[in-house]
């Protein structure tokens, strides 16, 4: 089973899926997800809904909101020598010299282009302690016929993944392993009784401010929401606690996480024996749980551990990912109505 | 021929040795095999074909050695600090793939996300702040695998396009490949003796192929190089050092040497009797074995070949392929010209 979780992983990284062209990504996971589903659409702002209805009494429903779309490139300017121009989406501009990338190029072809950089030898004094922005940088597509390029061709990192044995570091696991996370909670909830319906949301466009998650939850109104993404484990950030790769999801602590969903989680995760971290998020949490909190809907954050975030090769622990997805089937199926007040009878009530 | 496997292959300055392997292994299969081979302490491999004039001899160099890193500190957490083994900047380090020691563990560098980055372009990562990430657990467990001292090379597969290739190495394993090419397509006596030196550490300092010298007492050096282009969008056309697809590049001046002004013309008027379009590299900058070979030994006055090679000192580099097969061509009817181990002040040998 973790083998078929590593496959999965392995593939959703590797599909193409910039913010608002996610067809890629939206086509293998739904071929991941549709075994434990009861219904799988396509909205209006690309999000990938996946429907698993209440096998129990139904009372309501829960959202659990994964982006889907990747940090990427995409070209600004073509210049004639074979040259291209960039701009940058959500990366670090110092991970790019030097590093072989894949242009999608307008009629879908996937063709390869090299970051370049000056050999030391021309570098100057100057030059030596500067860092390329995206005015300086550009994509040497010279193996290839400049006219296969255009202006507004996305461009995303080409990568060999790493496996040391349930290690991965490979491109997009943020958020791709939450995604994971959800199909693998999907999958478990095949073997329990839940009543709540279950809208598993792949959600478009969050590294341009998560307008899919925004959106979706407008659209499906649900009684609460869990939102899964990535955090920064074994990686010091001054003035917080650490937070560890292997030792499972963290929950968000913040003024976005609503109070009684998080508590909720905490409780859950006790019960089940689910290791789990805290990671305290004072103010916007940068992920789709800022926008459906704007929807009214209580929600949730939990975080899986990773390290390198936005690098070409993202660390994660598999184990993280299953745990996640354990987390979210018991959230799921121990939900009951009395928790958050919802459910629709009372919901207005409450407000 | 072969490049694709000489791209490849592990070979750090100081660890060249699986390059010479496999050197050694293809020259076995080589048609008509060379009169002697010889390999010294440093690592150097030299073959030897004798020619009907055996009183003069040639050597065709090209260095087995690339740049990488070597592992220097071990992180309780288990990840590796690194320093570099010839001319590498930290900036072409982030977020590659790399292979370390001898059992090639795969490894990532590493750098911190940029979110939690105060000032992200302000100043490159120093060598101190990147960490190498083998993802095998913390330091006692690295330990049984890796040792402090290990070399680390980049890992880059090698692509090839209609009209260019795609890899790490090209300096100097393209010269590797076209000596190699050179040794299988001489199937005739050459005219005077050509001794192919494969030689090492070239990246530390010009450090092994001093000793071809004290091996053979050539007339003349011709050094194949895989050399810089620079003809990107980071620099003005007028201070590019070489442009690809406009020929194999001809060194005059560079680190350590002038090039020897009779051997320069000799190259040049091969070049132009055989039709081989050339370009004068546009920069000094950096420097090749001939400025060793000049002043080992009782020297030898040298020339230099280059196929253009754009980015090179780092994971991955692009060559032409016209570029290569001209420098390669050139490389060859220079080598055999008599004139190249006859230089003198007659005026004649000048050329055009």
């Amino acid at each position: 089973m973790s083998n078929g979780l590593k496959e999965m992983l392995l593939e959703f990284s590797k599909s193409y899926g910039p913010p608002g062209r996610e067809e890629g990504t939206r086509k293998s996971i739904a071929k991941w997800v549709k075994p434990y589903c009861d219904k799988l659409e396509t909205d209006r702002s690309g999000n990938l809904i996946a429907v698993k209805y209440a096998n129990g009494e139904r009372k309501g429903s829960l959202m659990i909101t994964t982006h889907m779309d990747e940090v990427c490139m995409v070209v600004s300017k073509v210049l004639e020598e074979g040259y291209l121009r960039v701009e940058g989406i959500g990366l670090d501009p110092k991970l790019l010299p030097s590093q072989k990338v894949n242009i999608h190029t307008r009629d879908n072809r996937v063709l390869r282009g090299v970051i370049g950089m000056l050999a030391p030898h021309l570098q100057t004094k100057e030059t030596k302690n500067k860092v390329s922005d995206f005015d300086a940088l550009f994509v040497d597509c010279s193996m290839h016929d400049i006219k296969n390029f255009h202006v507004g061709d996305f461009i995303t990192y080409e990568v060999d993944p790493l496996i040391v044995s349930s290690t991965v570091f490979t491109k997009t696991t943020d958020n791709r392993a939450s995604c994971a996370a959800s199909v693998e909670a999907l999958r478990m909830l095949q073997h329990f009784r839940h009543d709540y319906d279950v809208y598993a949301v792949f959600s478009s466009r969050e590294e341009v401010g998560a307008f899919g998650a925004r959106t979706a939850a407008s659209l499906l109104q649900p009684d609460a929401a869990i939102v899964v993404d990535m955090t920064f484990a074994d990686e010091k950030v001054e003035g917080y606690n650490d937070l560890k790769i292997g030792d499972g999801p963290a929950i968000g602590k913040g003024p976005v996480p609503t109070r009684k969903v998080t508590r909720y989680i905490e409780r859950i995760a006790e019960q089940y024996n689910i290791k789990t971290q805290v990671e305290p998020v004072p103010g916007r949490t940068g992920t789709d749980a800022d926008q459906v909190q704007l929807e009214g809907i209580p929600v949730g954050l939990l975080s899986i551990p990773q390290s390198y975030m936005h690098n070409p090769y993202e660390k994660i622990e598999l184990n993280d990912i299953k745990e996640t997805g354990r987390l979210i089937a018991h959230l799921t199926c121990e939900l009951k109505e009395s928790e958050f007040c919802l459910g629709s009878k009372s919901r207005e009530g409450e407000r | 021929m072969y490049l694709k496997e000489l791209s490849e292959i592990r070979g750090v300055s100081g660890n060249e040795v699986r390059v010479v392997t496999f050197l050694k292994e293809m020259i076995k299969e080589l048609p008509v095999k060379p009169d002697s081979i010889k390999e010294d302490h440093l690592g150097n491999l030299m073959c030897l074909r004798k020619g009907k004039d055996s009183t003069k001899t040639a050597v065709l160099m090209a260095h087995t050695d690339e740049v990488g890193l070597m592992v220097t500190r071990i992180e309780e957490d288990g990840r590796l600090l690194a320093r570099p083994l010839g001319g590498v900047d930290t900036r072409v380090m982030l977020g590659k793939r790399v292979l370390i020691g001898d059992d090639d563990i795969p490894a990532v560098i590493s750098y911190k996300a940029i979110h939690n980055q105060k000032d992200p372009l302000k100043s490159p990562p120093r060598w101190s702040d990147i960490k190498i990430d083998t993802g095998l657990g913390d330091k006692k467990t690295v330990e049984k695998r890796i040792q402090i001292g290990d070399t680390i090379s980049f890992d880059t597969r090698f692509e090839e396009y209609d009209n260019r290739y795609v890899g790490k190495a090209f300096d100097d394993r393209a010269g590797c490949s076209m000596l190699l090419r050179m040794m299988h397509e001489m199937e005739e006596t050459p005219e005077h003796n050509i001794v192919f030196a494969f030689v090492v550490q070239e990246e530390t300092g010009l450090r092994g192929s001093g000793m071809v010298l004290k091996h053979f007492h050539p007339d003349a050096v011709l050094v194949i190089e895989g050399t810089t282009a620079g003809d990107n969008p980071e620099l003005k056309e007028a201070r590019w050092s070489t442009h690809l697809d406009n020929g194999p590049a001809v060194n005059y001046l560079q680190g350590g040497y002038a090039i020897d002004r009779r051997l320069f013309e000799v190259v040049l008027q091969t070049a132009r009797e055989n039709k081989i379009p050339f370009q004068l590299k546009g920069r000094t900058v950096g420097s090749t074995d001939t400025s060793r070979t000049a002043r080992s030994f009782y020297g030898a006055p040298g020339a230099v070949v280059n196929v253009p090679s754009r980015y090179i000192h780092s994971p991955v580099s692009v060559m032409s392929k016209t570029d290569f097969e001209n420098t390669y061509k050139l490389a060859r009817a220079v080598i055999n010209n008599k004139n190249f181990v006859r230089v003198s002040y007659d005026p004649k040998t000048r050329g055009a």
